[in-house]
């Protein structure tokens, strides 16, 4: 079926841009959402009024909707999208502003990922993300996704034979990438494996630095026609292959993997290469165990040999294996903005506009998206392949 | 206590979480049976961390994932913490203090 997909021929994708992550703000997500675009419209020379396409993705924008923002920054599009899939969002939203190019519904489109954060947003997410886990999840210890993620990980570990110390391989090599990236939130502060061992218990298997950091901040680039890129001297990439999955494996009593699996194959059949094409990987870091799902879902390493591999393997942006989570990933730069984070860093290495941290030579780079835990685990799974264009 | 979950009165499948209609034919038919359930204890887990102060003073509190036999996985509360995975157990509701219901596993006779 994932055969019959189209390309995303003629698609550019342009402009990636942060607004600076806080661990909180006393501005809401408008703020970061607004700022984003402005960055979006400085870096690529397009004015306004000729934006008409805009996709939002957001866990703190209630209670406006994407069309409060389109009045609140003075907008007239003609499109419009809002993408809530947790850390699926980045890619999802990619996929569907390809898709208004390439129809002709929309001819440039802003996708925004953006959050504000402050002392009760975790909280009351968290309480009531879904009917799922307000009754069958949150009453059981009050642990957030703390709780399934413990099961999660601890399981993998039981199977696989994981330990705590491979796990730490991930958190340690972002945390040397972000000390390379002046805009993570822990960027200045290295990590020894040491201090990731003896970090603070939070539940099972989870420490301290497994955890990320929910904070205020954005992510956000724009799609449009190679056409229009090359008119406007830009730099620009294009998709060669994407795809998405949800549910996948339910029948699993606990998550040992996900989606992936199911189009892995085709997506890259697709892009005309494997997982040895990839000049940098940026995956959906919420806990080091989905990082190590990501890699055996995306062909890196066989199922079940994550934990061994990121042994033999150098994750870090300047090392000779695979540069993975390049500006150090959630688990170092903090989670805002629904999985935006991989997406616009992954268009940052291969346009070259990285800086300290730049992975030499990249050209060509996936990014991976993960999320929304209704029950006990993950339901969606994306990945994108991204190459630079030529001018 | 007894434990309830939902049955769909159309296709026989149990369900877990509650929700309003039945997640394999989509009929509307669901019932509560009140039952002890059995299944396999899949994993543990110590929780550490909470976000309520009403369970900040339990911790460290032990969940853990069981496969029903029925049919679907439930997160419970474990207090024997002599249980294992791949143990057989017993799934059971009790009440808390707070007046909540939370499902308990306990090893099977």
């Amino acid at each position: 079926m994932s055969s019959a997909i189209r390309d995303y021929g003629g698609v550019a994708v342009i402009a990636p841009v942060t607004v600076p992550y806080e661990r909180t703000s006393e501005y809401a997500a408008d703020w970061f959402i607004g700022s984003a675009l402005r960055k979006l419209l400085d870096q690529s020379g397009i004015g306004k009024q000729a934006l008409d396409g805009l996709s939002i993705s957001s866990f703190t924008l209630s209670p406006d909707s994407p069309v409060s923002l389109v009045e609140n920054f003075g907008l007239r599009l003609r499109w419009l999208e809002q993408v809530n899939l947790g850390g699926a969002s980045g890619v999802v939203a990619l996929r569907k502003a390809a898709r208004a190019i390439q129809s002709g519904d929309a001819e440039i489109v802003a996708c925004i990922g953006g959050d504000t954060a402050n002392a009760q947003s975790f909280a009351n997410l968290v309480s009531d993300f879904s009917h799922f886990s307000n009754s069958a999840v949150y009453p059981y210890g009050a642990a957030g996704p703390n709780a399934p993620f413990s099961l999660i990980t601890q399981h993998y570990m039981d199977v696989h034979g994981a330990t705590r110390a491979d796990f730490g391989q991930i958190a340690v090599s972002q945390r040397y990438n972000a000390n390379h990236y002046p805009g993570a939130l822990f960027g200045s502060k290295t990590l020894t494996l040491n201090e990731y061992l003896t970090a603070r218990q939070i539940a099972g298997p989870l420490h301290l630095y497994d955890c990320v950091m929910p904070c205020a901040g954005a992510d956000a680039y724009i799609v449009t026609s190679v056409e229009r890129a090359r008119a406007l001297g830009l730099p620009f990439a294009e998709i060669l292959s994407a795809d998405e999955s949800y549910n996948s494996f339910a029948e699993d009593a606990i998550q040992i993997t996900g989606g992936w699996w199911q189009f892995r194959d085709a997506m890259y059949d697709r892009a005309g290469i494997g997982p040895e094409g990839i000049d940098c990987l940026q995956t959906y870091d919420d806990y080091p165990v989905i990082v190590m799902h990501q890699l055996e879902g995306l062909g890196f390493c066989p199922a079940g040999e994550a934990a061994r591999w990121v042994n033999s393997t150098a994750l870090t942006f300047d090392g000779d294996g695979l540069p993975h989570n390049t500006n150090g990933g959630q688990l170092s730069v903090g989670q805002a903005g629904c999985g935006f984070l991989g997406v616009v860093e992954t268009l940052k290495q291969i346009l070259q506009f990285s800086g300290a941290n730049q992975v030499v030579g990249a050209t060509t780079g996936l990014v991976s998206g993960y999320g929304m835990v209704n029950y006990d685990r993950g339901l969606c799974s994306t990945a994108a392949i991204l190459r630079r264009g030529v001018q | 206590m007894i434990p309830v979950l939902q049955q769909c009165g159309e296709c026989r499948q149990y369900q877990y979480p509650q929700r309003n209609l039945c997640g394999h034919c989509l009929g509307d038919r669901l019932t509560n049976v009140p039952v002890y359930h059995v299944g396999e204890l899949v994993v543990t887990s110590d929780l550490n961390h909470s976000l309520e102060l009403r369970f900040t003073q339990k911790l460290p509190w032990r969940i853990g994932t069981v496969k029903l036999d029925c049919g679907p996985t439930v997160l419970v509360h474990i207090k024997d913490l002599t249980l294992c995975p791949e143990m057989r157990v017993l799934v059971k509701k009790y009440l808390q203090s707070d007046g909540s219901e939370l499902l308990q596993a306990s090893r099977q006779a």
